[in-house]
């Protein structure tokens, strides 16, 4: 094995340049819309206007005779054939939920929802035609607001009785985990202290950049469906189940794909649609969303009330936390839509050792597009809840907010620690954390200046936020995943392939779309082969040469997939070295595995990876009964979560006069375990604070009265540019994961869940001293100026009508965009 | 009619048959050059940003960067562009694409080759300042905390100017590791084609007359020619940098039957100062007039950054801006305090008309059928104190929920004269009168600057909506006037705000 001289020590570790980047650098790359294939028609979708309506009629002649048209389908054409869009997360047994078609067929749930869909040769004259489909519609009230439709005010689907869909409850007494809340609760009241707070968790949107795209092509003995998907393995089982397709006639394959965020997590209308089309048309067929389809289509995130009730004594050590959510489905469930408020219900008590614990949820229908999961998915709004909770809890008892959390948390030396949800947190050290980000911070003397601030009654005020948070990621141990009534399992295969040259194929049931999987599983892979990172191919995201695994989300892929693949490294070795005692001619007992090259103990007797590989490909020369193949399988079900942790800390500027704000700094020290690549960690830790800040400043899906989505183009939806972000201070202290080889954690969504309540703590205590003491998300100019002067508290709704002198149908920049003209219709 | 193409990466890519509705992104697309791609086909991501070769003011070319999404391919008939591809190839990246590559400034890499062609405009750019002795491109000289708060000018160490990438957006990196790579860009070497390219002129568009399926797109040579056109065809639509018009037809399928490009037309491009008046042709673009102006109007220079993003600069013209009259466009409070006149061309002759009196309505003017704006000018002599106030959610590239342009003349501790222009706040961009007579005569002191506030505070009829509440645009109004007196403040001791 020759080892070029700059090559570090051990590849894990190790800043290396992402394999993938030569290729989605210069362009050359394989979106599914580059693809094009002989014969293909492109589908345009007709969407509903309307929140709520009864189908009265769709008159499709017209498009049907426009030029280059092959096909209109609606929902009386496929209401047969078509299934019904599945939820794999049940969360209760009773739940409720409509059917939910890929094209509507006699009511529309939503406005964006399908009607119908054109088929014709080019794209352009698809959604010309699309224009010409004449659907009438018979409006029905809408429920739009979500405390309102939790009252049942309107009915979102009259048929089932309720908005509600679940309630899911957790109870720490009842569990045996820990103490009764409301016992907490009440002795809190007498001399104690209690906290009472509403939060609102704002509706989001993904806004990953690549729209969504999917071809089908039906011309093989296989149906191929390219899909930009998070979740290959998981379109190709439904496909199978709500086509009725034999999974074995389905090859899915998930090219480059552009950013998901949970988003595209997902099965969805158009997928199935896109099947629909080339089976009925026997040709290729190809649909690309467009950006203002994507806003409207693709699933949303987050959107829950959180009624919070925090018991503490007077000394700021918390007794009880009650939690009662309303959470927003939208029109339907998706893949894992009524679990994610779920998946947050075992972090509300965070890094903390409380006694006793209620969670209530609430999960809700409304006439909007459905919700699911968005980075983070229920964990940032759990750390959103706490962590400003505990801000308020400082405030009340009168000590630093770092102060009250460090009475409250649990320390290193009680690692693992039981928490009052019964998870078991294997490592952790909040103080080592929390000690170095105050230092990078500059704790004391921002502290200094926001005094000096506050005393000379700067327009310009100074805040300092606080989020020290954990989560559970790594999903999933199955068998929790089944207690949860979640339809599959949360284990990852791998496999590792030894080429006749030496080279190494990796072949992961994860499903990269960003992260950089193929750098880092190379890493991993160089480092316990003993080959070079170069020779590592990492082959993923098509089910035909990755048939099995269940993709990437969660923060799972590094500490189940790639634990799935160190498992077939090390099931290599193991068959190696048979193939290399039996060369050396010595006991399978007396061989060493050490930087590629087998050794015979205490000899200098020697065999290099390579040649064993080449060895068991000849087969001229093995031992009697070995199967002439190295290569091997592993599949990984972990046995529990692991639990990343961080301190950030954020100050923010407020100028009390605009309620403009802008960010001081902002430090984040992040214990993720072992670091494989800390380049890529530093992406994704970059990356997620900048979205967990955006949730906090700019973004919010808004809806009109009408149940319109106003916020329904870039314009409006305001994700931020580079000239909205500063540059973050991130570090990393870390404590090894216990429950995996590397000793990794997971670092995908850390970002997104620390940043929110960091940047909301910062504003509040900017203009504390002025009486407010909340803000509602996004924390825009107006809200916080509106806070200010005290007129709600927390910012009133952000809709009100358009304009009307300001005409209708006008280009991008005008005040009612983004509204009919891009949310409705297609 | 000859065949028509534009050059892309150095092989001509055929027009033929392209429709006027089609985009430059795709016709490129269509060719398999898949890296500039759709984001939005509204302006507002940068997925699609290209390279094209412009002349530059020294008779040779530069390289600018474009939103390939907004123009009609066929408006690029005989330029010369360059993607992502063109610059580098997986074994051989370009400087600007290796130092993303090396500060991991690609993540899914959608957005990468738009922010590669922004990066590369900015590396490009002859007149970069910086720091000398930066060789080409270093990958590996690092570069810490260039823009916390307190030294957040635009500039990096290297020269690089931050606005290059106000138009792109990346969801995944939150930015760090690209402004790493950007900060980190040395100076093209000896031997960079793309930098030797900058010697030779770039090539004008030609002039074309094409009808597909009925819809026409004509780019005529002279002026004359155009105002013949739009006179013959009530239906045609003249078409600049189609900033505004590209998203129309993108995304409300507006198709109109004829297509007029004036952005070339010489007549329209005319830079001129006399003695009295500065001249900017209706169809320079807002980051030539930028360069030209070279701060000779400061008001407009405080505009020009706040004004949409540098991609759109490079395409957006003030004859666009002021033809479409968006009651919250940015360029009419700019030019309305600075007392600007237009001239409008017809073939029934020229006409002048100020600013002031243009405006009659929501996107109505006074503007006839077939007439064209053809120059804007401004008085040389300029006001005293000026400044723009964008109030808007995001730093820059975001609407304005109201805009206020201000032009002071302040005289011995009196204001002498007072222009304000506002948008956002009615249906078309207004003078503050009121104001402007309220300020007028006042001494320019604390006390009084609060009392015009409130007059500020009350002018136009602002309405709200969900960018924002009409309580908040009045006292934005207000309060607005209180910052500018704060920055200028007589006698200034303080940390002025
Ligand atoms: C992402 C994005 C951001 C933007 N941000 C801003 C912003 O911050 N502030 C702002 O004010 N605007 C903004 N705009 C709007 C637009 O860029 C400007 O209005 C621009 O100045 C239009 O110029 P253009 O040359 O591209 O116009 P075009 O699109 O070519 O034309 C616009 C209209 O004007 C007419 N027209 C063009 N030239 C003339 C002429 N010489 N005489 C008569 N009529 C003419 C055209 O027929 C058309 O109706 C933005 C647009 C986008 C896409
Ligand atoms: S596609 Fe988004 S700016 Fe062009
Ligand atoms: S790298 Fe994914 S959007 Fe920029």
């Amino acid at each position: 094995m020759t080892v070029v001289d700059d090559r570090p020590a051990t590849e894990v570790g190790s800043p290396r340049r992402r394999k993938e980047d030569a290729r989605l650098i210069v362009g050359r790359t394989r979106w599914t819309d580059n693809l094009t294939l002989p014969g293909m028609l492109h589908l345009a979708m007709v969407r509903s206007p309307y929140a709520h309506a009864r189908i009265t009629s769709v008159d499709a002649d017209a498009a049907r005779q426009a030029p280059n048209v092959v096909a209109v389908l609606t929902g009386e054409d496929v209401k047969d054939i078509q299934g019904g869009l599945p939820c794999a997360w049940p969360i209760t047994p009773d739940q409720k939920a409509p059917t939910h078609p890929s094209i509507a067929v006699d009511r529309v749930a939503f406005a964006g929802e399908i009607v119908a869909v054109v088929i014709a040769r080019s794209p352009g004259e698809a959604r010309d035609a699309a224009e010409l489909v004449d659907v009438e519609y018979d409006e029905l009230p809408a429920a739009l607001e979500l405390k309102a439709a939790a009252a049942d005010q309107t009915l979102a689907h009259p048929d089932l009785g309720t908005n509600t869909s679940a309630v899911w409850t957790f109870d720490s007494g009842a569990a045996g985990t820990g103490g009764d809340v409301e016992a907490a609760i009440s002795a809190a009241r007498d001399g104690g202290i209690v906290i009472e707070r509403e939060y609102r968790q704002q509706r989001l949107i993904p806004a990953f950049m690549e729209p969504r795209s999917f071809v089908c092509d039906p011309t093989g003995e296989q149906l191929t469906i390219w899909s930009s998907t998070q979740v290959p393995h998981f379109v190709r089982i439904f496909t199978a189940a709500v086509l009725g397709i034999p999974e074995s006639k389905i090859r899915v394959i998930a090219p480059d794909v552009g950013g998901g965020f949970g988003g595209k997590l997902q099965f969805t209308p158009e997928e199935v649609i896109t099947v629909l089309a080339a089976r009925h048309t026997g040709k290729p067929c190809k649909y690309t969303e467009t950006r203002s389809e994507s806003l409207v289509s693709a699933h949303h995130g987050r959107d829950q009330w959180q009624k919070l009730t925090l018991a503490a004594t007077a000394d700021g050590h918390v007794t009880g936390l009650k939690v009662e959510l309303l959470a927003d489905m939208g029109a339907y469930l998706g893949l894992v839509t009524p679990g994610v408020p779920i998946l947050g219900a075992f972090m509300f008590n965070a890094i903390y050792t409380f006694p006793a614990y209620h969670f209530t949820c609430r999960n809700v229908f409304t006439n909007k597009t459905w919700t699911d999961a968005y980075r983070g998915a229920g964990r940032p709004e759990a750390t959103y809840a706490i962590e400003r909770l505990m801000d308020e809890l400082a405030v009340e008892v009168g000590v630093d907010p770092l102060e009250i959390r460090e009475r409250n948390w649990i320390r290193h030396e009680q690692f693992p620690f039981t928490s009052v949800c019964g998870l078991e947190y294997d490592s952790g050290n909040y103080e080592a954390a929390t000690a170095r980000a105050k230092e990078l911070f500059g704790y004391d003397d921002l502290r200094a200046e926001q005094a000096r601030r506050r005393a000379s009654n700067d327009p310009v005020q100074l805040g300092i936020g606080v989020s020290t948070f954990t989560e559970m990621c790594g999903l999933a141990p199955s068998r929790v995943l089944g207690s949860l009534s979640y339809a599959a399992g949360g284990w990852e295969a791998a496999s590792v392939r030894m080429l006749p040259t030496g080279k190494v194929e990796v072949v992961t049931g994860t499903s990269p779309h960003g992260q950089g999987h193929e750098t880092a599983w190379s890493q991993i892979v160089a480092d316990r082969l003993g080959v070079p990172f170069e020779d590592v191919e990492v082959l993923h995201g098509d089910t035909q040469v990755a048939h099995k695994g269940l993709d990437t989300y969660g923060s799972r892929s590094l500490v189940v997939g790639a634990e799935a693949v160190i498992r077939a490294a090390d099931k290599v070795i193991e068959k190696a070295r048979v193939v290399a005692a039996h060369l050396l001619e010595a006991s399978v007992e007396d061989i060493d595995f050490a930087n590629g090259s087998f050794t015979v103990r205490g000899t200098d007797s020697a065999q290099a990876m390579a040649e064993v590989v080449w060895a068991a490909f000849s087969a001229h020369n093995l031992p009697d009964g070995f199967e002439p193949n190295l290569d091997s399988e592993a599949t990984f079900d972990p046995v529990s979560f692991s639990f990343p942790h961080g301190t950030h800390l954020c100050a923010m500027e407020v100028d009390t006069e605009t309620g403009q704000t802008t960010m001081r700094k902002y430090v984040a020290v992040d214990d993720i375990g072992t670091i494989v690549n800390p380049l890529i960690v530093h992406g994704q830790v970059h990356g997620g604070i900048v979205q967990g800040v955006a949730q906090a400043l700019w973004e919010e899906a808004v809806y009109d009265d009408a149940g319109t989505l106003v916020s329904g183009s870039l314009v409006d939806y305001t994700i931020p540019s580079s000239a909205d972000t500063i540059s973050l201070t991130v570090d990393q202290t870390t404590s090894p994961s216990t429950t995996n080889t590397l000793g990794t954690k997971g670092v995908g969504e850390a970002g997104a869940i620390a940043s929110t309540p960091a940047v909301v703590n910062a504003i509040v205590d900017a203009v504390r001293h002025l009486g407010v003491n909340d803000i509602r998300m996004p924390c825009t100019p107006e809200r916080v100026w509106t806070a200010i002067r005290g007129a709600s508290g927390s910012g009133g709704p952000s809709t009100a009508a358009a304009a009307s002198h300001l005409g209708a149908g006008a280009p991008n920049h005008d005040p009612d965009s983004g509204a009919a003209t891009q949310g409705g219709a297609q | 009619m000859a065949e028509l193409s534009v050059t892309v990466n150095g092989m001509p890519l055929p027009l033929d048959g392209v429709a006027p509705s089609v985009s430059l992104l795709d016709a490129l697309r269509a060719q398999g050059l898949t890296g500039a791609k759709e984001g939005c086909a509204e302006g507002e991501c940068g997925a699609c940003s290209v390279l094209v070769a412009r002349p530059a003011a020294d008779g040779g070319s530069q390289w600018v960067a474009v939103n390939a999404c907004l123009p009609p391919a066929l408006s690029y008939a005989g330029q010369e562009i360059v993607t992502a591809e063109g610059l580098g190839s997986p074994g051989d990246l370009h400087p600007v694409q290796a130092e993303l590559a090396h500060r991991g400034g690609s993540q899914c890499g959608y957005c990468t080759p738009g922010f590669v062609c922004s990066m590369a405009a900015e590396y490009y750019r002859p007149d970069r300042a910086g720091l000398e002795g930066t060789e080409a491109s270093g990958v590996g000289n690092d570069h810490q905390d260039h823009h916390n708060h307190h030294d957040r000018h635009d500039d990096g160490p290297n020269g690089f100017d931050e606005h290059a990438l106000s138009g792109n957006l990346c969801r995944c990196t939150g930015y760090r590791p690209i402004m790493d790579a950007a900060h980190a860009l040395g100076r093209p070497a000896a031997d960079d084609p793309f930098a030797a390219r900058r010697a030779q002129a770039a090539p004008e568009p030609v002039p074309a007359h094409v009808s597909v399926a009925g819809y026409e797109y004509v780019r005529p040579e002279t002026l004359a020619e155009a105002l013949d056109l739009l006179a013959a065809h009530p239906d045609a639509v003249p078409v600049a940098g189609s900033t505004d018009l590209g998203v129309v037809t993108n995304l409300a399928m507006y198709r109109p039957q004829m297509l007029v490009a004036i952005d070339r037309l010489p007549e329209l491009r005319t830079l001129r100062a006399t003695d009295e008046r500065i001249e900017i042709g209706a169809a320079v673009t807002l980051s030539e007039a930028e360069s030209w102006l070279a701060g000779r109007v400061p008001l407009l220079d405080a505009l020009f950054p706040q004004f949409a993003s540098r991609l759109i600069r490079n395409a957006a013209t003030f004859g666009g801006n002021l033809g479409t009259a968006s009651p919250i466009g940015d360029g009419a409070p700019a030019l309305l305090a600075l007392d600007a006149t237009l001239t409008l061309a017809s073939t029934e002759g020229t006409r002048e008309v100020a600013l002031s009196d243009y405006f009659t309505g929501y996107r109505q003017t006074v503007r006839r059928p077939g007439e064209l704006i053809a120059t804007i000018s401004v008085p040389v002599a300029q006001p005293g104190m000026v400044a723009f106030h964008k109030i808007a959610k995001r730093r820059y590239d975001d609407i304005s929920s109201v805009a206020v342009a201000y032009a002071i003349d302040i005289e011995g501790g009196v204001v002498t004269r007072a222009r304000i222009g506002l948008g956002g706040v009615a249906a078309t961009p207004l003078r503050a009168l009121a104001t402007e007579a309220a300020l007028t005569g006042s001494a320019w002191t604390e006390a009084e600057v609060d009392r015009v506030a409130e007059v500020l505070a009350g002018e136009g009829t602002p309405l709200g909506d969900h960018r924002a509440s009409e309580a908040y645009r009045r006292a934005m109004l207000g309060t607005s006037l209180r910052k500018l007196y704060a920055e200028h403040a007589p006698a200034t001791t303080g940390a002025a705000r």
